[in-house]
């Protein structure tokens, strides 16, 4: 009976995760990694700590910055929405060429956009987590590799210093690679 | 040994529970205690290590990390109390296991809610884990619930320490608790001892300083009490015992004395029978002698009357002026008349002679008396009536023995046997007079008669007052006091008397008597002549005071005087009137009654005795108080002489011839 009542309680959530597993089986590969980055981005800022100066109130939001990639913008604002880190309800800018970066705390660089490495230029020395594609964006803080299919990041701690940033140690410890200097 | 034993027994036994209370609640908290806390500890210590693995395996889930989640769990290697181990992510499938050895089981293919789940074996725990506030993926971990072999352990533990603490306490019961056991154990022994021996000197040992000593010390005392108790009961008991003895002892003496006192009251009780037989005979002798006292009485009175018979009789025809009478035949009868007086003097005499010798008052002087002299005289007095009788009396020739009696008394003893012997004799019978001595120092003088004799029975009752020995309606006239009086005269003289009798023989009176030497003494007759040579007085006739309150006493005396030439009488009535007289004439001689009325004789002589004028006065004393007493009494209040009523002219005559010598005599020494 006990057993019965919670399989019952179980089947929504169930049911939900077969049709999630059903649309990634069936997205394209390029769809899927857009999709994964997207959620990455979001899940980097649970690990992250700002300095206290970031926030302008206790919930103030917490501003993710997409610059070049309108796709994942749109995915992230989908997976944002609703959601919230550390108090701080969870925000997505589209961030144009020259736009200033004040009040971003994440911000993606796409790659392949000159743009982008301008962005991560401006970024440096701000307490703004940088992230960006391995081949791109050599000068993010974080970098996403594409490993054995599977989607990895490298921390570059060399790049976090001077950010005031605080990268929690299991983040660290869930990175492909950790690399200390440039 | 067994009531010890069983205190201390119990001492063990309260020991031992004791202390197995106290260890199973110590042993069984602790053990509760500590397995909750295991339980609680492995719990939380599961709880800790969930969230542990959980925190550090949220950034493998969110970076779909299989290989960082499995390194994660391979860190439980070093909690080998972690059997199994296992992730889920968010969607429920399993993200990463770990098994502490091969084979630990299949893990469970779904997540559960968070909870902790014990299935015996093993514990396992579901928890959630967490990320900025959603659910990432669930951490399973399974232990090994150690709980029950850790309560076995525990018991065995338990059991183990409860067995050592008991054996402990009870050797340290064993050891510890002589000490209080061995004060009450010896206690009791004593107690036990003193019960089966009785011997209360036993004392308890004191050990320590506690309840057992003072138990001791208290026990002790009690013995000491009973002890002395004891003693002091047993002492009692001897006391008792000995007393009892004494008590048996003095029992005996009483029944001895019981019966002797018996013993005696049968003897007095004879004596009493005696007594009573004796008492019983005095009555009998006293109801005789009352009879015979009440047949004397009405004889008395006849007896008595008879001579007043003559006398009043014959004075009656001489004072009658009807009946004439010649001289010769007033002198006939004035003889009557004079005998017949002398015999009732006789008879007065008499009796009061018996009233003396009844009461005891009569005196003896006791004198030699010449026995011959008193026979003279009494045969002198006799021979006329022995002759009247025609009865012949036989004296002893030259009697010269000397009695030790009184004279007078002699006298009428012997007058008295002699005029029975001849009264009572038959006519012309003899009378025989004789004496012999008797023993040393005593005198038998015997009267033996011829008369008709007396019975047995007469004998016996003839000494007897008023007993006349069948004589009392007989001729001869008598008083039946004689003999008696004479027995009782007889004995006062320290003799005794006699009779034996045969009947139609006669009788024989003896008297015996104690004797002295002789002394023969021959004066007499000087005072005879001495009163005749007074016979011749002088001219002058005497004053004679008479004083007398009875005429015919004074008128007897009147005549008396006129006889006398040399007397004048004087009479006064009473004292008074005696006093004035004497006062007024100084009579040469004083005649005085005594039984006055108003002022006795005594006081009259008292009032001339202390008057100088009077004193010298001779004053005699004429009355009817004839007892010797009353003669001595007066002699000694100062009366000259003493004369008794009926007045005796001789004698009366003889008085006053006396006293006028006296005067005579007196006035011529004066002279």
């Amino acid at each position: 009976m006990g057993f019965a009542v919670r399989a019952v309680r179980c089947a929504p959530s169930l049911i939900l995760a077969l049709w999630l597993l059903a649309g990634a089986a069936c997205a394209q590969p390029a769809r899927l990694e857009v999709q994964v980055k997207a959620a990455y981005l979001y899940k980097f800022a649970g690990f992250v700590d700002w300095p206290g100066a970031a926030f302008a109130r206790p919930d103030s939001a917490l501003v993710i910055g997409v610059a070049g990639n309108d796709e994942l913008a749109a995915q992230l604002e989908k997976v944002a929405s609703g959601r919230s880190v550390g108090g701080h309800p969870l925000a997505v800018r589209r961030v144009q060429r020259g736009e200033s970066l004040a009040g971003l705390h994440v911000l993606y660089a796409a790659p392949a956009d000159a743009a982008g490495t301008v962005l991560l230029a401006a970024a440096r020395g701000l307490p703004l987590l940088t992230v960006g594609d391995a081949l791109d964006a050599p000068s993010a803080m974080i970098r996403f590799h594409m490993v054995e299919e599977r989607l990895r990041f490298e921390v570059a701690l060399a790049q976090v210093a001077p950010s005031g940033l605080k990268i929690s140690a299991r983040l660290l410890a869930a990175a492909w690679r950790v690399t200390a200097g440039a | 040994m067994n009531g010890g034993s069983s205190i201390g027994k119990k001492l063990v036994v309260v020991v031992m529970a004791t202390t197995f209370a106290a260890l199973l609640v110590s042993v069984g908290l602790i053990i509760g205690y500590d397995l909750r806390n295991y339980h609680r500890s492995l719990v939380n210590d599961m709880s800790t290590q969930a969230e542990l693995v959980g925190h550090m395996t949220s950034a493998a889930l969110a970076f779909d990390d299989t290989r960082l989640a499995g390194e994660n769990l391979a860190l439980l290697r070093t909690r080998p109390m972690v059997d199994a181990a296992a992730i889920y992510d968010e969607n429920g499938r399993l993200f990463a296991s770990y098994s502490a050895s091969k084979g630990a089981g299949a893990f469970p293919a779904r997540p559960e809610p968070a909870g902790t789940r014990g299935d015996g074996q093993y514990l396992s725990l579901f928890r959630p884990i967490v990320e900025n506030g959603e659910t990432v993926g669930t951490v399973w971990l399974r232990a090994e619930n150690r709980l029950l072999a850790r309560t076995l352990d525990y018991l065995a533990i338990g059991l183990g320490v409860m067995l050592l603490a008991m054996g402990t306490a009870y050797l340290l019961m064993r050891r510890m608790g002589r000490g209080i056991t061995a004060p009450i154990v010896a206690v009791t022994g004593i107690a036990r001892d003193v019960v089966a021996t009785r011997d209360y000197s036993r004392r308890a040992p004191r050990v320590g300083n506690d309840e057992a000593a003072e138990l001791a010390d208290s026990f002790n005392a009690m013995l000491t009490e009973i002890e002395q108790r004891t003693r002091e009961l047993e002492d009692s008991n001897r006391e008792i015992v000995r007393e009892a003895a004494e008590r048996s002892r003095a029992q005996q003496e009483v029944m001895r004395l019981n019966e002797q006192l018996e013993h005696r009251v049968d003897e007095r009780t004879l004596q009493l029978a005696l007594a009573n037989a004796e008492l019983a005979n005095a009555i009998d002798v006293a109801r005789n002698a009352n009879q015979a006292k009440s047949a004397f009485l009405s004889s008395m009175s006849h007896e008595l009357r008879t001579p007043l018979n003559a006398i009043l009789g014959f004075a009656q025809i001489l004072t009658s002026d009807s009946l004439p009478t010649t001289a010769a035949q007033k002198k006939e009868f004035s003889s009557h008349i004079l005998k017949s007086g002398r015999h009732l003097l006789t008879l007065i005499n008499e009796i009061l002679d018996l009233a003396k010798v009844e009461s005891g008052t009569i005196t003896l002087s006791m004198e030699p008396v010449a026995l011959g002299e008193i026979l003279g005289e009494c045969r002198t007095m006799m021979e006329p009536l022995a002759a009247a009788r025609g009865v012949r009396m036989l004296f002893p020739q030259r009697v010269s023995a000397v009695l030790m009696a009184d004279r007078t008394r002699l006298k009428q003893v012997m007058l008295n046997l002699l005029s029975n012997a001849i009264k009572y004799n038959r006519d012309a019978g003899a009378v025989v007079v004789d004496c012999m001595p008797a023993g040393p120092g005593r005198l038998r003088i015997s009267v033996q008669d011829t008369g008709m004799g007396l019975r047995l029975d007469q004998v016996d009752a003839l000494f007897q007052p008023f007993n006349r020995l069948g004589q009392e309606a007989g001729a001869q006239e008598g008083t039946g006091i004689g003999l008696v009086v004479t027995r009782r005269l007889v004995e006062l003289m320290n003799g005794t008397i006699d009779v034996t009798s045969s009947p139609g023989v006669g009788s024989v009176f003896t008297i015996e008597l104690g004797t002295t030497a002789p002394l023969p003494t021959q004066v007499e007759g000087e005072r005879a002549q001495d009163t005749a040579l007074a016979q011749a007085g002088e001219g002058a006739p005497r004053l004679l005071l008479y004083v007398e309150d009875n005429p015919a006493n004074l008128k007897l005396v009147e005549e008396i005087v006129r006889f006398r030439p040399d007397l004048r009488l004087m009479a006064a009535g009473d004292g008074p009137r005696g006093l004035a007289l004497a006062r007024a004439h100084h009579p040469d001689i004083i005649l005085m009654d005594l039984n006055l009325p108003g002022m006795s004789g005594f006081e009259v002589l008292a009032q001339l005795q202390r008057e100088p004028a009077l004193s010298a006065i001779p004053v005699i004393a004429l009355t009817a108080n004839a007892m010797p007493r009353d003669i001595e009494r007066g002699l000694a209040a100062g009366f000259f002489r003493y004369l008794t009523k009926p007045i005796d002219i001789d004698r009366f005559n003889e008085a006053i011839d006396i006293t006028l010598a006296q005067l005579r005599a007196g006035k011529g020494a004066v002279a």
